[in-house]
């Protein structure tokens, strides 16, 4: 079988399963195997056990339970909370400080939880409710949420990253560190465009009740002192991997530990929370990792059938100059954010993309802090980017599909700018990192 | 009788899961504290330990493949739902029927192959390529383990749908049964939050 009808066949199979609703790592690895008994006999088997032990045995996707446990205690023990709190005790007196406090509070713990989905849930269950009580603007509320919750892929400890580095060789380190420029200039865009909003259309925001500025000097210091070792932990993560003291799997379980330290001291520990915190991330990080053996057997099956070569002279027949290739590459993963998840379009695109990208002279980090932007954004993407229906699900019944799609728009076009700024200006993304890491 | 029958095997299934799912994630906080008792070692003790790499490895294995079951009770795997959603229920379960009839099928290639290198595991005495270089024999016991696992909870699904398409009604219908078959102790604080917030 050639591999341009192999592929046709593969795809049609995902499609048909993806169209059923199977279980998306299963379904590929059911896939990868069946096809392949039919083309290579029982050979292809021998894919199971390399693949296996290359996957479990991976001691940088070893960082995606500590990183999620992480995420876990410190938004169980209520520290998500009090980071709120104390940034809204911080800006209370600014208009539209709530939805400003959303984007920096959201993107922390969508960092800390490192995938969209729970990056959202977790945000809008903690900062919905508040801006919605406070009279802000329904639409403006549900997009700062959006925005900041979904910021979490590109603000490290990254999960879709750290999936991107062990599926094309790269440094996890180098990744964390390039993401920061770009994240830095989203916060502070979306951050703009909440002050400037609010500025022109004063009554989407109404001025803070100032329930945090009323509160005595006890509670004002221990709202602060929280917020404060809250952000010093995750700083202290991110510190530990670009100083070197440890490796970002490391950085993991010193965050889990520090998270644990935190909630005693702040009088938030509970076993029942321990308990609670182990059984949630069990169970992520077991999705996460049937959807990566899946995933990645369909694409070893797929690479040593020659998809590449196919990838490579499609690429060359077209003729487009390297920044088209990259563009178009763009346009494929927006599409695929439509129907999948960012876990799954790393998985598919980085082992596809990555080589092509590094064969025509592009930095391979520089691609990869590309892909994490452009999942970004498609995944709330409307009409059908799975993010928008995860706030849909957390959102009063009030809220229609019609709002969500309205409220991301202006949000979707900030990110696309960042998008586009790093493409044109690799530096945004490789300035930090060969300054910290050397030329990689 | 037939019904009864069916109902007791998917709610045992279901428990059985539960335990074994449960089981893995109370390793997490010992994944956690192996690595970084690892940095301890290092940094404060000057001495790195052999055995942590290892461990940790182990740890996140038996995490990560026992708990897909449990996973696949809570509906939690991720999948494509924008067709999925839009059909009727017994369409669903039809769907279910052939979707999970393919991961099955993958699962038993999977536990084929781990009773396979687990012989030669025992034959050879094959050990991990490292410095400790621990015994490979029970990660494919486990593997087996966690596919028939696995297995078993598709089973109970299938069995369940399956009802649903001849009869047109849910095996597990009272609240309590679900209650009962899925066993979701108090772990969903999320939900509570989220209840607060459709009460707005």
């Amino acid at each position: 079988m050639s591999i341009e009808i192999l592929t046709l066949l593969l795809i049609g199979l995902i499609l048909m399963c993806f169209s059923f609703g199977a279980p998306v790592g299963l379904a590929l690895g059911g896939i990868a195997m069946g096809v392949g008994y039919l083309t290579w006999g029982p050979g292809i088997y021998n894919l199971i056990p390399t693949t296996l032990e290359s996957t479990f045995f991976s001691f940088i996707l070893l960082a995606i339970p500590l990183y999620i446990y992480m995420g876990q205690l410190l938004t169980r023990s209520g520290i998500g909370d009090a980071m709120f709190n104390a940034s809204q005790m911080v800006l209370g007196r600014i208009r539209g400080s709530l939805a400003i406090s959303v984007i920096g509070i959201c993107s922390m713990i969508g960092a800390m939880v490192g995938i969209i989905g729970a990056g959202i849930m977790t945000s809008g269950s903690i900062a919905l409710k508040p801006m919605l009580e406070r009279g802000y603007d329904k639409r403006l509320a549900l997009g700062v949420i959006m925005a900041g919750g979904g910021l979490g892929i590109l603000i490290p400890p990254s999960i879709p990253m750290i999936m991107y580095a062990a599926s094309t060789q790269n440094s996890v380190g180098r990744m964390f560190i390039a993401a920061l420029i770009p994240a830095l200039i989203t916060i502070v865009l979306l951050i703009a465009y909440v002050i400037i909003s609010c500025k022109i259309n004063p009554e989407k925001a109404p001025m803070d009740t100032g329930v945090e500025q009323q509160m005595s000097k006890k509670e004002k210091f221990k709202t602060g002192r929280d917020g404060l070792f809250s952000l010093l932990l995750i700083v202290a993560v991110l510190g530990s991997i670009i100083t070197g003291v440890a490796t970002p799997t490391e950085s993991g379980a010193i965050g889990v530990v520090g998270a644990i330290i935190l909630a005693i001291v702040f009088k938030r520990f509970r076993w029942k929370m321990l308990k609670a915190s182990g059984f949630e991330t069990a169970m992520l990080v077991s999705v996460s990792m049937w959807i990566i053996l899946g995933a990645s057997l369909f694409s070893n099956f797929h690479m040593l059938s020659g998809v590449q070569d196919m990838v490579a002279d499609v690429t060359n027949a077209l003729n487009l100059p390297p920044l088209g290739v990259i563009i178009m590459m763009q346009v494929i993963m927006l599409l695929l954010g439509f129907i999948v998840d960012e876990l799954i379009i790393v998985l598919m695109c980085a082992p596809l993309f990555a080589p092509i990208v590094v064969e025509l002279g592009y930095d391979p980090i520089w691609f990869g802090i590309l892909m994490i932007l452009n999942i970004e954004i498609a995944v709330q993407t409307p009409p059908y980017g799975f993010a928008l229906f995860y706030l849909k699900g957390i959102a009063p019944p009030g809220v229609t599909m019609m709002d969500i799609y309205r409220s991301i728009a202006p949000f979707i076009l900030l990110k696309l700018s960042v998008l586009i700024l790093c493409m044109v200006f690799p530096e945004i993304v490789l300035w930090l990192p060969n300054k910290l890491m050397g030329e990689g | 009788m037939f019904k009864t029958i069916l109902k007791l095997l998917c709610i045992g299934i279901n428990k059985g899961v539960f335990v074994v799912g449960f089981s893995a994630s109370i390793l997490m906080p010992l994944l956690a504290l192996t690595v970084a008792f690892e940095v301890f070692s290092r940094y404060l003790l000057g001495s790195p330990t052999i055995w942590a790499y290892d461990v940790s490895l182990f740890l996140f294995g038996y995490i990560a493949a026992l708990g897909g079951a449990l996973a696949q009770q809570r509906k939690a795997h991720i999948n494509v739902d924008v067709i999925y959603l839009s059909v009727s229920a017994r369409m669903k379960a039809i769907f279910n029927l052939l979707s999970y009839s393919l991961a099955i099928y993958f699962l038993f290639i999977i536990i084929l192959i781990s009773l396979e290198k687990y012989d030669e595991a025992l034959e050879f005495n094959y050990r991990r390529q490292s410095e400790w270089a621990p015994s490979m024999a029970h990660f494919w016991v486990m593997m087996t383990m966690a596919c028939s696992v696995f297995i078993l909870q598709f089973i109970s699904d299938l069995l369940q749908d399956f009802f649903f398409i001849i009869t047109g009604k849910a095996l597990l219908e009272s609240p309590d049964e679900e209650q009962q078959a899925v066993a979701t102790a108090d772990v969903e604080p999320v939900k509570k939050k989220l209840q607060g917030v459709e009460a707005l």
